[in-house]
């Protein structure tokens, strides 16, 4: 009997699990990765033959089907009952049953009768608006949180944003598809999260200090050594940077002169000082908790709290909060220290950092069996309400607004809250455990886990908006300024996040002179510098190809006799047309024989390219079948090479051929991710550096296209980049995304004009980047059909005349020409 | 419900021709040809079911969901933007009425053997012992190894969606889709070695 998902998928993962268990070289693992990556589109298609899809009962079909034609015909027919009760209103049922209060069952009704008054009340006032740009669900009213910080600076002074902890950052957070603003690696494995104060971010730099980074390039400005790592997020207020370290000493650091001010010994570590009106709060691990002077680290009152303090100090409403080991969560008169109240909790554990919004402090109290959250009145210490979490299910951390509550469990839940019961309003399921609190920017959650991820999640649904993935796992380490959002991971890697929308710079850091470089004066073509696109491809032709239509075409190449070929991925042919997009005759046919092609690669991507020497003779990249063919300009078989392999002149993908004015063939192989350089008879002459994120080396690259004087030019989406080469093989350059205004998400063609100009096809962001030969921005156009859909999922470009191109849309399997509005000036 | 005894609605329009492809159906269906609208809806029914059907807890569910499903898509029709990637919009109203639907019913996530009442019987003795084999492996495989976001991209891959209309259903970038995907199958890969002995 046959069983299903038995195919080399899994050996090849095998094999890289064994590969990782014996350390191999990080080159051999990126290989086995390709083996891995390579089969799982086959590795779905099994999965897909053993799946048995339930199907309708074909009475229900056409029960549904009526419905659907009387809805159509009938305006109002919303209106008319349906057969069933509609599964909105049933009552909901809250996963952490027990603390769910009454109002609990049907919630869901009452909520929405509440949000319908709450529409017509706020309406009547004019200050409603209707969410949708983002969230999708056009169902849902925002009521945007007003805090006092969005007012502010975008300044992130301490951790959690500010001394209260609400987790409330002013944002406005990026909009737009998340890119990759910059990536820089510090030694050392990232835990806390980072102040950011007037463009410059302040983070831990492992044994090395404090490192003081310029938020928008990311480039290390300053750094303060310390004797020992430091182990907590730090406080930046005015002009004065404070820190614990993991010796307990507290640092005060002037960020203008880069020197101590003064240090403060037996801090605990994990104690994230709070600062507020000069006054600079923390605690020792045996349970003093301090005010100390900002300016001198004289001591201005102390505490005994009786208990080994737990989580960071916070102060709001004058008042300064500790939580202890024992439960007991002690408020202070923040000025004084005269004890205010203390309030003893039950459950086990110490207390998280507590979260201070709307006369209430927000506790966790986390333990292996039991999970208390508690709700405390400030005004007098009194147990307002309090919730309990199942095992596992304790809440780490919690973001406050005046109307919500947003927490992550231990099993990777994020709730939302009702702030003035606890009651449940909706959950999110995480794929990985999370340990840093929830960042409010807006309507929208900033979340990363340890499993790689960056997630933007809508406050008010919980449906996801966005997805980052990253290197390496996150803890605390995470915040958003401006428009960008920050984090870092346990491998060293630190992340700014912003998103598409955004201009060259984030907006919130942009100061004159970083916005107007002096020496270069934005390009004329470009809409004020910013990248926006000045105008859009207009449509001469869309083309399906001839008597048998085209089948995920790849690549369009101009033949020397003007016309255009087109790989016909799915039917392993070319197709040819004429530049006016007539369609000329097919030519090849699928198989392993001379003159026949396999055009779709074994993971199912159709593949494959052409080009032509100046003789008339064409070499064909045969993918599939791991060669390259040459023929004459009648199309006769003159010879081919290659084989399966990573030696010299072997090849496992190759994707991509250029032909120079030499006659020299380079072939781009995405698999084994290098260049290699053969002469006309296909005698292998240099490979290039194979995988890696270094300069001139590959990643699963894209285009392979001639430059000016025999340079090759290669597209690099992976590292966010293209990347140039001399026709020696020696690496010449790379011009990375964030190098250029307007900022490609994933540049998949590149073509040079006669001039040297680059254009390059952004097709996740639907544009037309042009680039002249020093990498100034030229142009951007919009890459939408006549209709207004955005051109994605393309392949590669060709220039078929003056402002003219061709490019096949592999997805919509047909062929497009068009021109620029405005053309390239 | 008298309406619902019409045999053939009186407004249907005959000359849409049912190979078209989406795009075109969605113009014209926005344009108001409800038979555009039929071809749809025939076109996706058993995708837009067999989706349902594998996140919620019975047939009854499915069913509810389903008809919530192609009501809310004719209801807003004139909000796909991108009509050729009609699926994807499709199913990002379906992945949001099942999650509203496990939301407001505690849903447990059913497994595929409980969901055998509501397979297709029309196979050979053969093929459904092969199959049933399987589906018991797959569906182990979807719950030890899968977390909740892996289950729904891969529900949504058993529909056949393209990286491209996932993306659009799941509203993450076509990247984040990819890297996605290529997460889920390597768990799914690693928990097969483990499940079958290979890497214990």
């Amino acid at each position: 009997m046959k069983r299903f998902w038995l195919s080399p998928a899994a050996d090849s993962l095998s094999d890289y699990w064994n590969a990782l268990n014996r350390n191999v070289p990080a080159a051999e693992l990126s290989r086995l990765e390709k083996e891995v990556e390579r089969a799982h589109v086959e590795a779905i298609r099994e999965v897909r033959q053993g799946y048995q899809p339930p199907l309708p009962d074909p009475a229900f079909a056409d029960r549904l089907e009526r419905i659907l034609m009387s809805a159509a015909a009938h305006p109002a027919a919303e209106a008319i009952p349906l057969p069933r009760v509609p599964i909105l209103g049933t009552p909901r049922r809250n996963r952490i049953g027990s603390f769910v209060p009454q109002v609990g069952r049907g919630f869901a009704p009452a909520l929405r009768l509440l949000l319908v008054l709450l529409i017509i009340i706020a309406s009547l006032a004019g200050i409603w608006y209707v969410a949708g740009e983002r969230g999708g669900d056009d169902s849902k009213v925002v009521v945007p949180a007003v805090t006092p910080e969005m007012e502010a600076s975008p300044d992130i002074a301490m951790y959690r944003g500010n001394a209260a902890r609400t987790g409330v950052v002013p944002g406005p957070g990026p909009t737009g598809a998340p890119v990759e603003l910059w990536t820089v690696n510090l030694p050392t494995s990232f835990f806390w999260s980072p102040a950011v104060v007037d463009g410059v971010l302040y983070v831990e730099g492992g044994a090395s200090g404090l490192f003081a980074i310029d938020a928008v390039t990311g480039d290390t400005l300053w750094t303060f050594a310390t004797s020992s790592p430091v182990a907590a997020a730090p406080a930046v207020v005015d002009g004065v940077a404070y820190f614990g370290s993991d010796d307990g000493t507290l640092y005060a650091v002037d960020v203008v002169t880069h020197e101590a001010l003064w240090t403060f010994p037996g801090i605990r570590q994990e104690s994230s000082p709070a600062v507020v009106d000069s006054i600079v709060y923390a605690s020792t691990p045996e349970g003093i908790f301090y005010a100390l002077d900002a300016g001198t680290g004289a001591v201005v009152w102390e505490a005994d709290l009786g208990s080994a303090s737990s989580g960071a100090p916070a102060v709001a409403d004058g008042l300064a909060f500790m939580g202890s080991a024992d439960r007991k969560f002690q408020a202070f008169d923040a000025k004084t220290g005269e004890p205010v109240w203390t309030f003893q909790g039950d459950g086990e554990g110490g207390y998280a950092t507590p979260t201070i919004a709307n006369g209430v402090a927000y506790l966790a109290a986390s333990g292996s069996e039991m999970n208390r959250f508690f709700a405390v009145d400030l005004s007098n210490g009194e147990l307002m309400w309090h919730t309990e979490q199942g095992p596992d299910q304790g809440l780490i951390s919690t973001t406050a607004t005046p109307e919500r509550l947003y927490s992550i469990s231990e099993d990777a839940v994020l709730h939302a809250f009702d702030a003035s019961n606890g009651a449940g309003v909706w959950e999110h399921q995480l794929d990985e455990f999370v340990r840093a609190v929830p960042i409010l920017s807006g309507s929208t959650l900033y979340v990363a886990d340890n499993g790689g991820f960056v997630r933007a999640i809508s406050a008010n649904t919980g449906q996801e908006i966005w997805s980052y993935p990253i290197q390496g796992g996150v803890n605390f380490a995470l915040t958003v300024a401006g428009d960008v959002v920050y984090t870092g991971t346990d491998a060293g890697n630190l992340y700014a996040i912003t998103g598409s929308d955004s201009i060259i710079a984030p907006s919130a850091f942009v100061t004159d002179e970083k916005a107007t470089p002096a020496a270069s004066p934005a390009p004329a073509a470009v809409d004020s510098g910013s990248g926006q696109p000045i105008g859009t491809v207009v449509m001469d032709a869309t083309l399906s190809g001839g008597a048998e239509p085209l089948d995920q075409p790849q690549d369009a190449t101009i033949s020397p006799d003007g016309l255009i070929w087109v790989t016909d991925g799915g039917n392993d042919q070319f197709q040819i047309f004429d530049v006016d997009g007539a369609f000329v005759e097919f030519w090849g046919e699928s198989g392993e024989g001379e003159g026949q092609f396999r055009f779709t690669r074994s993971n199912g991507d159709p593949m494959g390219a052409i080009a032509f020497a100046a003789d008339g003779s064409f070499y064909v990249a045969d993918v599939g079948n791991a060669r390259v063919q040459h023929f004459d300009a009648e199309r006769n078989f003159l010879g081919s090479w290659g084989e399966r392999g990573t030696g010299n002149g072997q090849f496992i993908s190759p994707a991509f051929i250029v032909v120079d004015s030499q006659g020299n063939v380079w072939i781009g192989d995405d698999l084994r991710d290098d260049l290699q350089k053969f002469d006309a008879a296909g005698n292998w002459l240099l490979t290039t550096a194979g995988s890696g994120s270094g300069e001139g080396q590959l990643n699963y690259q894209r285009d392979t296209v001639l430059g000016l004087d025999d340079t090759i030019w290669v597209a690099d989406p992976e590292h966010r980049r293209i990347q140039q080469w001399s026709s020696d093989g020696s690496f010449i350059q790379a011009i990375t995304y964030a190098d250029i205004p307007g900022r490609p998400v994933w540049v998949q063609s590149i073509v040079v004009d006669e001039s040297g100009n680059l254009i390059l096809a952004d097709i996740d962001g639907a544009r037309l980047f042009v680039l002249d030969p020093d990498g100034e921005v030229q142009g951007v156009w919009s890459l939408t059909y006549p209709d207004g859909s955005l051109i994605q999922n393309s392949g590669y470009l060709a220039i078929v005349g003056e402002n003219a191109f061709v490019m096949p849309d592999w997805e919509q399997s047909r062929l497009i020409l068009f021109h620029l509005d405005p053309p390239l000036g | 419900v008298s309406w619902l005894r019409n045999s053939t609605p009186a407004f249907a329009v005959t000359s849409t021709d049912p190979d078209e492809g989406d795009a075109s159906l969605v113009t014209q269906a926005t344009r108001g040809d409800a038979q555009a609208f039929a071809l749809l809806y025939r076109r996706y029914l058993n995708q837009v079911y067999a989706f349902a059907a594998s996140r919620l807890d019975s047939r009854e569910t499915a069913e509810d969901v389903t008809q919530t499903i192609f009501l809310k898509a004719l209801g807003s029709l004139h909000t796909c933007r991108q009509p050729e990637l009609f699926a994807g919009w499709l199913f990002a109203i379906a992945r949001n009425v099942v999650i509203d639907a496990q939301r407001t019913n505690r849903v447990v996530i059913t497994t595929i053997d409980d969901r055998s009442e509501l397979a297709d019987t029309a196979r050979s003795p053969e093929s459904e012992a092969i199959a049933s084999e399987w589906s018991r492996e797959l569906e182990r495989l979807r719950r030890d190894c899968l977390s909740a976001g892996d289950r729904e991209l891969l529900d949504l891959r058993m529909q056949g969606l393209s990286d491209k209309e996932i993306a659009i259903a799941l509203q993450r970038s076509h990247g984040a889709v990819r890297t996605a995907q290529y997460r889920m199958v390597k768990r799914l890969r690693g928990c097969l070695d483990r499940i079958r002995g290979g890497m214990s």
